[in-house]
């Protein structure tokens, strides 16, 4: 079976890092990006089978990279979680309204989010219909 | 001396009629003393008294006038009262003289007024007809009272109090900025060392990890003290709102325990329900019941060495009343008025590593009384405590009807639509007939979950009740509310149809929205219901 693509955006480096690492050592294919815009491009291209997107990004927030990724029919389908370090949780829960799975809150406990990701795996695998 | 029509008078030692002609000398003498002492108290009254026509022409001025004014009688006496205004104020004249022309009077009329120098003052004025023998209203005379020095404090004072809202503001900002920019490093200090202590970068010895672990606990109960920080001050922001939905209490507080049940075994604890009935409902916030009923429980089993934690939910004349007890230490009676004030940790001596944040109880009593509830502390030291709330039981009605209020009021401020959709099942009482009150009870629960499921939106709110499922929409006007209304009516028919019941029942949509149908929340639940 082929490694399942995980999209990670967040503007700190030290952590995109770390999630890189884990999910690495955990069987996933990841690729990273710091900002929103990067993530939509690299979404259109790569093609990934989830997206874990933070809120507070330079460029283009998560929100709005939320938006646009569900707007566009080639990406609209990959499931996003959302992880957000904002208190706010307006924001976060937006990007839920906007079609996120899910919203994970930092620091968040990494065995809960591989948690959640397999889940999405498990649940919403079959209803990505990718480009490949 | 009195004014009288014939009257004695004394007079050596007796008492002798008067003539006319005295009686006249004695009632001039009389009415100029009146006249006197009324102009004496005009004259020197504070407040500026004056006297004019019906067309506005100045008849009167006294010396508070001039001080007031800064015009002397001489110069305004024959004026028109439009010099004592600014242009912008005549319309308001002519309204006080159609009122004074109609014989009313008006009172503490609070108007902006021009000084001879041209500086503007304050006044409130209180005017009142002056009529002839036949009651024909001929003029007016007018008290006018200095208020700029009020009106300048009452400036001050809103100016201050619209200050402290902004500090407020900045304080509530910060505690959000300060906890954001503290929960990424601790992020990365949370992944790094799990990953070191996951062996993902290596081997790592006994003590390594008895470290690294240790570590990890310091980092959670960090992020708790944020989580509960970031709590409390929004909970004294007034700035949580809550999320009313109906929630059988029983299983709130079976989910509450679970979260437990390891913390409890490892300390050779019971936890327990004393529940004689399995279903309490109530309209109330889910997420944040849980949190009031995990902080009094995770306090119990911190402070409870051996014995049980009992968890009691019952319902009194409308009022939910729910208690938590152990077999712990106790609390001293001295300490008791403070257990739900901030950073209180006193008295009682928890284990290592257990120490809580000092929030838990402050925040469990912000979020009972959010829900309109009480919470309260009985403790006997050596025995045991009880933490006991009480939260009124709101009814969907009741629900409904805050919900649209505060809507409206919300649309009204931002000058935006809002769209009440009623789905309403038409021959509900054939279907309790048929599968029995209880059944149909849930069956329309699970219609309300089901229709809030297919609202994409979190404001959007739906409530079910009796035979309706009422959903608020927020910002939607009534083309948009008609297809939403649509959505729901087919989820709903959808059900109906599965569960083999669309025969018997028929399901109808209305919708009411604001301002269209209606300006005040009587109005749209009128039109919605109608």
């Amino acid at each position: 079976m082929a490694k399942k693509k995980i999209l990670i955006a967040d503007d700190e480096l030290i952590i995109l890092k770390l999630m890189k690492s884990r999910l690495v050592a955990n069987g996933y294919d990841v690729k990273t990006v710091s900002n929103g815009l990067e993530a939509v491009g690299e979404a259109q291209r790569w093609q990934p089978d989830l997206i874990l997107l933070d809120v507070i990004m330079p460029v283009l927030d998560g929100l709005e990279a939320c938006k646009r990724l569900k707007a566009d029919p080639a990406t609209r389908n990959i499931p996003i979680v959302v992880i957000t370090a904002s208190p706010h949780r307006g924001l976060g829960q937006k990007c839920v309204e906007e079609g996120a799975l899910e919203l994970v809150k930092k620091p968040f406990n990494s065995s809960d989010l591989l948690a959640i990701i397999k889940k999405t795996f498990n649940g919403n695998g079959s209803s990505h219909n990718s480009h490949e | 001396m009195n004014k009288r029509e014939s009257v004695m008078k004394k007079g050596r030692g007796k008492w002798i009629k008067l003539t006319d002609l005295e009686v006249k000398a004695v009632n001039a003498e009389f009415e100029k003393g009146t006249k006197e002492r009324f102009a004496a108290i005009v004259e020197f009254s504070n407040d500026a008294i004056f006297s004019k026509t019906l067309e506005g022409t100045i008849t009167s001025w006294n010396r508070a006038a001039e001080r007031i004014y800064g015009y002397t009688a001489q110069e305004i006496i024959g004026k028109s009262i439009a010099a004592l205004l600014p242009p912008e104020r005549f319309n308001e004249v002519e309204n006080m003289l159609d009122q004074l022309r109609r014989g009313e009077s008006i009172e503490h009329f609070e108007i902006g007024c021009k000084r001879k120098n041209g500086a503007l003052i304050d006044v409130s004025l209180t005017i009142s007809p002056i009529k002839n023998s036949n009651q024909e209203s001929v003029g007016a005379s007018v008290i006018a009272r200095d208020i700029t020095e009020r009106k300048r404090a009452e400036l001050e004072l809103r100016k201050m109090n619209e200050e402290l809202k902004k500090l407020d503001q900045l304080k509530s900002d910060f505690v959000s900025t300060v906890s954001h920019e503290l929960r990424t490093p601790m992020t990365i200090i949370r992944e790094g060392v799990s990953q070191i202590l996951d062996g993902l970068l290596g081997e790592t010895t006994e003590d390594q990890k008895q470290f690294l672990t240790i570590t990890l606990n310091g980092i959670d109960r960090l992020s708790r003290i944020i989580n509960d920080l970031l709590d409390i001050s929004k909970l004294e922001a007034g700035k949580i709102e809550l999320e009313r939905q109906p929630v059988n209490l029983v299983a709130l507080a079976q989910e509450a325990m679970q979260i437990f049940n390891s913390k409890v075994k490892e300390k050779g604890l019971e936890l327990q329900l004393a529940n004689q009935s399995q279903e309490i409902e109530a309209h109330v916030d889910h997420d944040k019941l849980i949190q009031v009923l995990t902080n009094l429980i995770d306090n119990a089993i911190k402070f409870t060495e051996q014995g049980h934690i009992e968890i009691g939910v019952t319902e009194q004349n409308g009022t939910i009343v729910c208690n938590v007890s152990d077999t712990g230490q106790g609390i001293p009676e001295q300490d008791l008025g403070r257990v739900f004030g901030k950073f209180q940790q006193f008295g009682r001596t928890a284990g290592p590593g257990e120490k809580g944040t000092g929030l838990g109880l402050a925040i469990a009593k912000g979020l009972v009384e959010l829900h309109g509830g009480k919470i309260g502390v009985e403790s006997k030291l050596g025995v045991g405590t009880k933490f006991t709330f009480t939260i009124p039981k709101v009814t969907a009605e009741e629900l409904l009807h805050e919900y649209v209020n505060a809507g409206v009021q919300e649309a009204m401020r931002q000058e935006t639509a809002l769209s009440l959709v009623v789905i309403a099942i038409r021959n509900f009482e054939a279907l309790k007939e048929k599968i029995g009150v209880n059944e149909a009870g849930l069956l329309l629960h699970e219609l309300t979950r089901l229709v809030k499921q297919s609202l994409r939106r979190k404001s959007d709110r739906a409530v079910g009740s009796r035979e309706s499922i009422m959903v608020l929409l927020p910002l939607v006007g009534k083309e948009d509310a008609l297809i939403v209304g649509g959505r729901a009516r087919q989820v709903v028919e959808e059900y109906l149809i599965k569960r083999g019941f669309a025969q018997l029942v028929k399901v109808s949509v209305r919708v009411a929205t604001f301002p269209d149908d209606g300006r005040t929340t009587d109005e749209i639940l009128k039109r919605a219901f109608a």
